[in-house]
């Protein structure tokens, strides 16, 4: 899949290791999809991601993964 | 003709930084001009003969019921400033069928969800933190709408407290450790009357003063706030401390 820009826009307390106004990767793997940044590798549920971060160029139904 | 003195002056506060008038107050219950000096005497034997007098200090106090908010920050040394302030808010929303819905909006990454004690509706009994529903204590969101775990812990019907901040422009002053009140010349109004009946205006001046730093801001379920502001009255570059004038 590409590589797609999400930052966190959930009114929820982010989860540990996630910094609002910071701009994360979502990326997959065999193991699940995860988001990183140079110091963050965190495996979320799909449906989780969609629900705290938003992406950052498009919304997430025009997004192909 | 003799005379006498009633009721609380009413005081213009000028700041000597822009000599602007910060503020007008004719609302203090009283105001009370405190001079002080120290003595030493010279004795002839032991009886005193001659007093030195030295080390005049003054303070004016002034005590408020009701007041302008602008004198709060003043006591600190600051102004109220235009900003954009995160309020802290705080909702208890009921939990039916397993969802809720916030009033309010909250700012980012603030929102805080806790189950609450059905009996009080304060005591946190579980945090709640986004997940999947499934899982005991995880709660998904979309925008306002909260949906909670029905198989545990919202089995039943309930309540949450959500606390969370809210971005507002706001008036508002901090108090830092750095700074503290400047300083200001004070002209109070009063009144003296006679033993004709007759009034006589009376203005001084205090030309010097700095309200002192040690400020109690009482909230108390059974009294009123009394706002007490004790001003250090100083001399001038030419040592005046006060003016007294009463029209010729």
């Amino acid at each position: 899949m590409n590589t797609i820009s999400i930052k966190y826009t959930s009114y929820a307390i982010a989860p540990d290791g996630i910094s609002i106004g910071k701009t994360y990767s979502l990326e997959k793997d065999k193991k699940g999809y995860y988001i990183s940044d140079i110091e963050t590798k965190q495996y979320l549920d799909f449906e989780i991601i969609k629900m705290l971060f938003t992406p950052v160029e498009k919304a997430w139904e025009e997004i192909t993964l | 003709m003799l005379y006498a003195l009633k009721d609380c002056a009413n005081l213009r506060i000028d700041a000597t930084s822009d000599s602007k008038t910060k503020l007008f107050v004719n609302y203090a219950q009283t105001s009370t001009l405190d001079f002080t000096s120290e003595q030493v005497f010279a004795k002839n034997k032991n009886v005193k003969a001659v007093r030195f007098d030295s080390n005049r200090e003054s303070t004016f106090k002034t005590t408020m019921e009701v007041f302008a908010k602008d004198v709060i920050p003043l006591l600190f040394g600051t102004e109220y400033e235009q900003k954009t302030i995160s309020w802290a808010k705080r909702e208890v929303l009921a939990v039916t069928s397993g969802t809720a819905t916030l009033v309010g909006t909250p700012k980012t990454g603030t929102l805080q969800v806790y189950k609450v004690d059905e009996d009080d509706l304060i005591t946190h009994v579980s945090e709640q933190t986004v997940g999947t529903t499934t899982t005991a204590d995880k709660y998904a969101i979309t925008g306002q709408n909260l949906t909670f775990n029905t198989t545990t812990t919202f089995a039943n019907d309930g309540h949450v407290v959500c606390y969370y901040f809210v971005d507002t422009v706001s008036n508002s002053f901090t108090v830092d450790n750095v700074t503290f009140p400047g300083g200001y010349v004070i002209y109070g109004d009063g009144e003296l009357k006679g033993t004709d009946q007759n009034p006589e205006f009376v203005q001084f001046k205090l030309h010097n003063v700095k309200p002192q730093s040690n400020c109690t801001l009482t909230m108390d379920v059974s009294n009123i706030c009394t706002l007490e502001i004790t001003w250090d009255v100083m001399g001038d570059s030419k040592g005046d401390m006060m003016t007294w004038s009463t029209v010729a």
